[in-house]
């Protein structure tokens, strides 16, 4: 459904990510792993649409990467992107305005549920309010494909559970959804699939049960083993 | 592309309030010049309405590139990018933003110096002698109406379709220089000197227009070579985003 074929991004000289050859199929969930620099956020903005490929194809059932894979692929991105002079509900009416998929309903429920109140402006919030804003407007899509980079990046254990409570809602048997992160140990239990890349190439994809059954390890003992911990 | 044209305007609100508060202040120290027959704040307050006027309007065409740039090169550039609209629909609605900004701004100044000017009279003079003043203004227009009727419509529709030619070739500049000369040292010089040779060569290409019979055959056909610039610079930069812009 979402497939990238021996892509390649390059910036300048350097190679951000490397003849990556990657499938994902509806109603699965991935964990795209890997340390920083190794070219998961540089694939997710390719699939988004943000980035050209330098080379390859990226494509979206069947079509490259474009205004039609827009209409159905929800890329939340680390940082924080939302204009300055928008408020919580402001961010909302934007994405209502372009995105067929967005409920204003559900993004009220998930503001709510994560202490976020409609007039806070985006300018304002703290690092932990921004990532639940984030999930929330992002998730709050009935998307295709989910694309989140590092959803758990720098926020408490608390806003933690609620984001992966969120993520967890959203799993449904149809969407695609892929995460990166560097906390392991938390995808255990809610993904399908681990897909590993190391200095810009993808070393590996398993899937957890063949992890588990026929390897005999976890995620984590997995990622100590291809990253040398 | 009305929504993107809307958050088009919203981008720019904050510098539009700025410009209305400043021209109510000027509007208020006119107004009590006017009233109080103080001929220093009558004056400052023209000086400051002129000063808004040219400078707000001048305003609006820069901050449309600063923004332009802004929607490029910072991680905002994300909110437009992902939205599912062609990068055709995301430059038209910038350069449509533009251009009606430009418009109303310039109606509403228009109008308030036609207002001002009509209270200063009926202050001062008494309204017998605007009614006066009034007539002989139509008069005067009703004598030359066949002429400048022409005149003005293509003086107007030449200022703005040369405003609207620089704005596009600024958004041209920004696009090169955040596409072939993304992540390079001194992008922004680069950018604005990309401007500038865009802008002389038009000028260039502007020169090279023969004189025709008429001051408005020779400004018809400025305008219709304004417009087909606009247009394909138009193009040149959607199709470059679309082939070439990582955000």
């Amino acid at each position: 459904m979402l497939a990238s074929n021996a892509v390649t991004k390059k910036f300048l000289r350097k190679t951000a990510v490397d003849s990556v050859s990657i499938s994902l199929e509806k109603g699965r969930v991935y964990a795209l792993l890997g340390p920083n620099g190794s070219g998961k956020t540089t694939w997710m903005k390719m699939a988004a649409g943000l980035l050209l490929p330098t080379s390859g194809t990226m494509t979206y059932k069947g079509k490259p990467i474009g205004i039609e894979s827009k209409k159905e692929i929800a890329y939340m991105s680390t940082e924080p992107y939302f204009y300055n002079w928008m408020t919580v509900k402001d961010v909302g009416k934007y994405y209502q305005d372009f995105f067929a998929d967005f409920s204003m309903d559900r993004f009220q429920e998930l503001i709510a549920r994560m202490d976020l109140t409609n007039d806070l402006k985006t300018k304002a919030l703290s690092s932990g309010m921004m990532a639940k804003l984030k999930i929330a407007v992002t998730m709050a899509r009935k998307a295709k494909v989910y694309l989140l980079d590092e959803p758990l990046n720098g926020i408490d254990l608390l806003a933690r559970d609620e984001i992966m409570k969120t993520i967890r809602e959203s799993i449904d048997g149809e969407a695609i959804i892929l995460l990166s992160t560097h906390l392991v140990d938390e995808l255990e239990d809610v993904v399908d699939d681990v897909i590993f890349m190391k200095n810009s190439v993808m070393v590996g994809q398993w899937t957890v049960d063949d992890l588990h059954n026929n390897l005999q390890t976890s995620v984590a003992d997995k990622y100590r083993q291809i990253y040398g911990m | 592309m009305t929504k993107l044209i809307k958050y088009e305007f919203k981008k720019s609100m904050f510098t539009k309030y700025v410009l209305i508060v400043a021209t109510l202040v000027a509007q208020l120290v006119f107004m009590f010049g006017v009233l109080s027959e103080k001929d220093t704040s009558m004056t400052w307050g023209i000086v400051g309405l002129v000063l808004c006027a040219i400078v707000g309007t001048s305003f609006i065409g820069i901050e449309s590139i600063l923004t332009m740039h802004q929607d490029l090169n910072t991680k905002q550039s994300y909110m437009l990018f992902l939205t599912p609209r062609s990068t055709y629909q995301i430059l038209g609605a910038k350069v449509l933003q533009n251009g009606l900004s430009l418009l109303i701004v310039g109606a509403i100044f228009g109008i308030l110096a036609i207002a001002d000017f009509s209270f200063m009279v009926i202050k001062l003079d008494g309204l017998e002698e605007l009614l006066d003043f009034a007539q002989m203004m139509l008069k005067q227009i009703n004598m030359e109406i066949t002429i400048t009727r022409q005149e003005v419509f293509l003086g107007l529709f030449g200022a703005i379709s040369s405003w609207m030619n620089m704005i596009t070739n600024g958004y041209l500049a920004i696009v090169i220089s955040a596409t072939f000369f993304a992540g390079r040292k001194f992008s922004g010089l680069i950018s604005f000197l990309i401007y500038i040779v865009l802008v002389i060569a038009e000028g260039r290409i502007l020169s090279l227009l023969p004189e025709m019979a008429t001051v408005d055959a020779t400004l018809a056909l400025m305008i219709g070579v304004n417009v087909v610039m606009i247009i394909v610079i138009y193009f040149v930069t959607g199709w470059i985003m679309e082939k070439k812009l990582n955000v």
